[in-house]
């Protein structure tokens, strides 16, 4: 019996001798992290006053520096930047925001911190809860810079570049455009003219499209303005809600903006009616592609949608990454060719000495702000929302 | 006492237990040892890849294994001396390779060598193990792959297992590829028309796009190594109906008619050799192998503005982002006569498999290769380990084509070192379903994303009736082979100038000899 009972105490230390074990090695696994994080912020000081001349200097010794980014205009950048600053080089991985945040993500739990830069869109409601505010990534705003950033550009992030997602109109077979209020969009006349990325693969548009949700008055003055009565919806549905349902039917979803603009904009006639959009494909206007943008619509016509650069905490190349930061924003006087590629049509420049590259201002459109703390908020209510959506309209 | 007793008896109950388990793990592994040698081992012969890690601990080969109850070994195909290797191992007496597997996009083994082999009974016949228990019969007889039995068939007999392309890429036929950061630096647009290519290609070659003050730039190239890599082919396009892999025939008002001797063809030939004559069609187009073609576009000096492939991949390398980003998909032209056409091509499938006729094992050779064809083989051999590197989409997913996603990926294996399969080489059918219902991974620079992206937009131009119909026409040809080979040198020489398209007799003298290779 005694035996029995000793046999038994062992097995019961043991197994909990090794859960234990398990326990403070994940916990301090991650207080480590957390140190390692915190070390690293202390030792990239940030705040520094350092010159060009005295980050490129330092900048030699570090090894290749890598960008996560969702825009191809980077290439442009690296380009410059890569003339500029002999001896450095830079590494694009040009993916998309929801892939990058995963990735950095991945990075940060197999502690390995291979990123240095992040690039995406700010409309994505993980971007803050998965990485800002764990501290995996950070604003780095040079000092000599930062009296020229436009204001609400700062803040837990580092906005350098506005965009929006924006209605446009195949001009090939309009004059003009053809809808003054959104719920045109969902008429039988429609049906399969309409193009747009699909929410769950491009932020920008989930964030359009959270946006439409959450603007449940505008969303609902519209439709009595179009329609002339009230919208008899089902219990439980939003008006947000409804117009998706109704919408979807119409719209041909694509994996990309890139995709919409070719769907609408290179078939001449035969393209897609309507497009929903980032604003910066209006640059493939001068490549040829027949589309105008919508700057007016009732209730809106556009949802704002900067873009964010982001040091990754950890990465091993942070003078390159400081450096390439400065030179992406143009340098002291925003005269550097680093912000150039980005000065395009369709794009809003973060800072008051830059010019925006479209030439109608975002005060002159009808633009409503992305739904930021409801994205953050409602992700999982969005992704099923979304994900039965497109169940239900794709072939 | 009473205690000790007991103690003295639990240990030896406890050393008897000992003894028992350890006598049946001997009796277990011996067990283990003979089932194992009752495993038959099967040697392939495959060339390695530095994409696959190991192909011994490799999961499609323990899969393999699993499924067949063989123990596979590998032989490799030596790099310098592939062709006299595949040759000494069919004619070895005796043959010690079982199965012969063949890298996906590289012809170690031509189809007229192959031909060869099988006429003089070096390779094992099939079609006694191909009954209609086995994967392999059910996809030759699936209603769903008409055609495919017959072109896999050598006098009615089956001779290997295929390596299919059966994506939409594949099936379209070529795609030109512009420059458009030498658009952009010129303020160009994509040109829509022959004649706007044309001013575009002028000024490529004039202007200096790439700014580095040399005239060093090459508008536009081809190359010979395949007809999707010749650009005149699209260009002719524009002009009359011309599919190379089909004898170039055409349909009008139901009379067969053979394109290259036509008036709007030879209009086309006229294009090509001016564009040939002022430098906007580079001299290399008729000298460089596919490789160096590959090397001058991938060039850092930026040097060439356009190009004609079916894959952006057969031209540029695949992990290198920056230059797939300067490359965009031109619509099928629209010629002089408003004449517009894309080409939807039915690729056929190349040899993935074959078993040699020494094999000793052929029946279960059989069995390893009737499995990589399964859809479940299938699956892993293009994707990797199911739910670890892909998984069925649950609905949501759009595919890279925009359609219905039926795979989402979750780890991407191309282009990737991995040990989970073979890279592509050795049998391969994947349904359609599955090869075009991949969901994006959200890369931009992803060539299957870029492919499918320029199949989207020259889809709308093909003529998928004419084209059956003229796939039937090119079987009715006296000499389909010699026609093909005499037309292809006809047009290079024309393009280049070595014949005269403006010389009446010269053209005459073409017709005719391309009407009594026809049999006319």
């Amino acid at each position: 019996m005694k035996v029995k009972n000793i046999g038994i105490a062992i097995l019961i230390c043991t197994a909990l001798s090794v859960l234990l074990i398990a326990c403070t090695s994940s916990a301090n696994q991650q207080s480590t992290q957390q140190i390692f994080l915190k070390d690293w912020e202390v030792a990239a000081n940030l705040d520094a006053n350092q010159t060009p001349d005295e980050l490129y200097q330092a900048a030699l010794k570090e090894d290749i520096l890598t960008i996560y980014s969702v825009t191809t205009r980077l290439f442009d950048t690296k380009k410059y930047f890569e003339e500029a600053y002999p001896g450095l080089t830079v590494e694009i991985k040009d993916i998309r925001s929801k892939d990058a945040i995963k990735m950095i993500r991945n990075n940060y739990e197999a502690n390995s911190f291979e990123c240095d830069i992040l690039i995406c869109s700010d409309s994505a409601g993980n971007l803050y809860n998965e990485l800002i505010e764990p501290g995996l990534i950070l604003p780095y705003v040079p000092w000599d810079i930062e009296s020229k950033i436009k204001s609400n550009h700062i803040n837990s992030k580092l906005n350098f570049l506005d965009e929006v997602i924006l209605f446009v109109y195949n001009s090939a077979r309009y004059n003009q455009s053809p809808i003054a209020n959104i719920w045109e969009i969902t008429q039988e006349q429609y049906k399969d003219k309409i193009v747009m990325a699909s929410p769950l693969s491009s932020f920008s548009t989930y964030g359009f499209c959270a946006t439409v949700l959450t603007e449940e008055e505008k969303m609902l003055a519209a439709y009595r303005a179009y329609f002339g009565q009230e919208p008899v919806l089902d219990k439980g549905v939003s008006i947000g809600e409804y117009f998706w349902e109704q919408a979807a039917k119409n719209i041909v979803f694509v994996n990309t903006s890139d995709e919409v603009a070719e769907g609408i904009g290179s078939s001449g006639e035969n393209g897609y009616d309507l497009g929903i959009m980032l604003s910066s494909k209006l640059r493939l206007c001068e490549l040829g592609y027949h589309f105008e943008p919508i700057y007016e619509l009732d209730p809106f016509a556009a949802v704002y949608t900067p873009n964010s650069v982001m040091l990754v905490a950890g990465g091993k190349n942070t003078n390159s990454a400081k450096l390439f930061v400065r030179f992406l924003l143009g340098e002291t006087d925003g005269t550097g060719k680093g912000y150039m590629p980005f000065s395009t049509p369709g794009t809003w420049s973060c800072r008051e000495d830059i010019q925006d590259g479209n030439d109608v201002s975002l005060e002159d459109m009808d633009v409503v702000n992305y739904a930021n703390s409801f994205i953050d908020n409602n992700t999982d209510y969005l992704d099923h929302f979304f994900q039965g959506l497109l169940k239900e309209n794709i072939n | 006492m009473d205690v000790k007793k007991k103690h003295k008896k639990i240990v030896f109950l406890m050393q008897l237990l000992l003894i028992i388990v350890l006598v049946m793990i001997f009796v277990a592994e011996r067990q283990a040892m003979k089932a194992g040698t009752d495993k038959k081992v099967i040697t392939i012969a495959i060339v390695q890849d530095d994409r696959v890690q190991d192909y011994t601990t490799n999961y499609y080969t323990n899969w393999l294994e699993a499924q067949t109850n063989c123990s596979i070994e590998f032989e490799y195909i030596p790099h310098g001396y592939k062709k006299e290797y595949i040759k000494a191992l069919l004619t070895a007496e005796p043959g010690k390779i079982d199965v012969v597997i063949l890298p996906q996009d590289q012809s170690i083994v031509t189809n007229e060598e192959f031909l060869s082999y099988v006429s003089k009974g070096l390779v094992y016949n099939l079609n006694s193990l191909t009954h209609d228990k086995t994967n392999y019969y059910s996809i030759l007889n699936h209603p769903g792959h008409p055609g495919l039995k017959e072109s896999l068939l050598i006098d009615e007999q089956l001779y290997y297992f295929p390596n299919a392309k059966t994506s939409r890429t594949s099936k379209n036929f070529q795609t030109f590829w512009i420059n458009v950061k030498w658009l952009k630096a010129l303020g160009l647009e994509i040109p829509t028309t022959t004649k706007e290519l044309y001013e575009v290609l002028k000024a490529f070659h004039d202007r200096d796009p790439n700014g580095n003050g040399i005239r060093d730039e090459l508008p536009l190239v081809g190359c010979e190594a395949d007809y999707a890599l010749q650009s005149y082919n699209f260009l002719l396009n524009a002009f009359a109906y011309n599919d190379p892999v089909n004898l170039r025939f055409v349909k009008k008002d139901s009379v067969s008619i053979y394109s290259p001797t036509t008036d709007e063809f030879r209009e086309g030939l006229k294009y090509c050799h001016k564009l040939y004559s002022e430098n906007l069609l580079a001299e290399i187009s008729f000298s460089f192998s596919q490789n160096q073609i590959l090397e001058t576009v991938c060039s850092p000096q930026d040097l060439v503005g356009a190009f004609a492939s079916q894959s952006i991949v057969d031209n540029i390398y695949a992990n290198t982002p920056s230059i797939l980003s300067c490359y965009v998909q031109v619509p099928p032209l629209i010629g002089p006569n408003g004449y517009q056409n894309a080409i939807y091509t039915m690729p056929k499938p190349s040899i993935g498999a074959f078993i040699p006729a020494n094999a000793k094992k052929p029946v279960e050779a059989f069995k390893v290769l009737d499995a990589m064809i399964s859809e479940e083989g299938a699956l892993i051999g293009a994707f990797g380990e199911y739910d670890v590197d892909w998984t069925f989409s649950l609905g949501e997913d759009l595919s890279l084509y925009g359609n219905k996603a039926e795979i989402v990926t979750l780890n991407y294996l191309k282009s990737k070192t991995q040990n989970k399969n073979y890279a592509g080489a050795g049998v391969r059918y994947v349904d359609a379903m599955y090869v075009d219902g991949v969901a994006w991974n959200g890369d931009n620079s992803l060539v299957e994303f870029l492919d499918a992206r320029a199949v989207k937009v020259y889809e709308p131009f093909y003529n998928r009736r004419l084209q059956e119909d003229i796939r039937y026409i090119s079987t009715q040809v006296d000499e389909p082979v010699e026609l093909a080979r005499y037309t292809d040198a006809m047009i290079t020489k024309f393009i280049t100038g070595e014949c005269d398209i403006y010389s009446k007799d010269q053209w005459k003298a073409f017709v005719e000899r391309s009407n009594e290779l026809m049999g006319g």
